[in-house]
């Protein structure tokens, strides 16, 4: 249970930089989304539990805190999850770096094409730079990631 | 003897978002205003703490690649400051003479109808849209289209108005639409924002557009008061043959580097 709970305030936390410091660092008016990132390589580590609470959560705080209709990302960001497990069990044989930094291209574009399309919003050239900066983001957080769930951070606080 | 289907823990977790998601999709937007309100009001503080330090700092280092374009900026600054001192001279005599005159007519004194509100940046809630949330809201007499300026410029209109905090469409997004004024010749128009900058359309063809004249609110329609400065004409855009003009906006604010603005209320 303080398991989930510390999970939940980990996807709080990610939410609130998405909203507040990542605008920040914008460069060409696009800045990384990290929520987006963080899912797939939650989803390509295998770590389905945690990508489905991610999920859940952090689509559940965005549709609330954001302009779009409610429940547009929940579904988004849970359609991410099985399309990424269909492509681990189908085409994808090994994880890693080149892989992360591919997946997160496609699904950035997908993503953005699709929330375009929601909005009316014509599509340009910044949805290729948000793909750049999301794959160089996504290296950076593939590295955290690791090491959280190689030194079992968020596993040992249950057995305390 | 039909077996009883399992469901596991965690696909009820799902199971039980997506209903949600799915019913959230039939209802009308306005629904989530009180969460979103609570929302916004907890992230509040971060989004200062962030503003003032990050916000600040990130853009000082995107300046050190670009310090010959700065200081050439800067250049073109002083020449234009001593340019605008000298008009505003001759602005502050004109207005000297035009008050008395109006004294002499037996005028009234015009009373300013609009007030301002300054009001900080929390956050931005979606990279697509052009919009940014700030933390003042219908307690603070908010209302919503108001005009939002900052360093004297139109930068928003109020998109969503809720009890402590507002969203601030940005009129470089796709879905602003502002009636202006072009100051030279008069003629009026629509601004829209978008992938291709600001641009104003359906000006009449009657009317001699100049390079580099203002643009200015126009005042019709809305809460957005007239007279509040955009930006200059580019570029006049139309093609032959069409029916109304269309041109080129710049503005001079930095739509990225936004810090402080103010929400301008009238008092009608």
């Amino acid at each position: 249970m303080i398991n989930t709970i510390l999970k939940i305030f980990v996807i709080f936390l990610i939410v609130i930089l998405q909203f507040t410091l990542m605008p920040l660092l914008a460069i060409k008016g696009v800045w990384p989304n990290l929520i987006l990132t963080s899912l797939l390589i939650l989803s390509l580590l295998e770590h389905s539990e945690d990508a489905f609470l991610f999920a859940c959560v952090a689509g559940f705080l965005q549709d609330l805190a954001g302009p779009l209709k409610f429940g547009i990302n929940i579904l988004f960001y849970l359609s991410i999850i099985y399309s990424v497990q269909y492509l681990i069990k189908k085409y994808i044989s090994e994880i890693n770096l080149l892989v992360i930094v591919v997946i997160v291209i496609i699904f950035t574009l997908i993503y953005g094409f699709f929330i375009s399309l929601i909005v009316h919003l014509p599509l340009n050239q910044s949805l290729i730079y948000e793909s750049i900066y999301n794959a160089i983001s996504a290296i950076g957080l593939f590295f955290i990631f690791r090491l959280v769930y190689q030194n079992k951070l968020l596993i040992t606080v249950d057995k305390i | 003897m039909p077996s009883k289907i399992k469901i596991s823990r965690r696909n009820k977790i799902v199971l039980f978002f997506v209903v949600i998601a799915i019913v959230g999709l039939f209802l009308p937007i306005n629904i989530t205003s009180r969460p979103r309100n609570y929302f916004w009001q907890t992230v509040k503080p971060v989004g200062w703490v962030f503003r003032s330090s990050v916000g600040r700092v990130f853009p000082f280092v995107k300046d050190i690649f670009n310090l010959r374009r700065i200081v050439k900026q800067n250049t073109n600054l002083i020449n234009e400051n001593l340019e605008l001192q000298s008009k505003l001279a001759k602005t502050s005599e004109v207005e000297y003479e035009n008050e008395i005159l109006k004294k002499e007519l037996g005028f009234a004194k015009t009373k300013d109808l609009t007030q301002t509100t300054p009001a900080a940046i929390i956050g931005q809630s979606s990279g697509y849209l052009k919009s940014l949330v700030i933390d003042k809201g219908e307690n603070d007499g908010i209302v919503k289209g108001s005009a939002v300026i900052s360093q004297g410029y139109l930068v928003g209109t109020i998109s969503e108005v809720r009890k402590n905090n507002s969203d601030v469409t940005l009129i470089t997004d796709v879905n602003s639409l502002i009636p202006v004024i072009l100051q030279n010749s008069r003629g009026t128009g629509l601004m829209r924002g978008g992938i291709s900058g600001l641009v104003v359309e359906d000006i009449p063809l009657n009317i001699t557009i100049q390079k580099g004249e203002n643009i200015l609110t126009s005042g019709l329609g809305g809460q957005i008061p007239q007279g509040i400065l955009i930006g200059t004409v580019n570029d006049l855009t139309s093609k032959e043959g069409e029916i109304f003009q269309k041109v080129n906006v710049t503005s001079p604010v930095d739509f990225s580097r936004l810090e402080v603005l103010f929400v301008v209320k009238t008092n009608d």
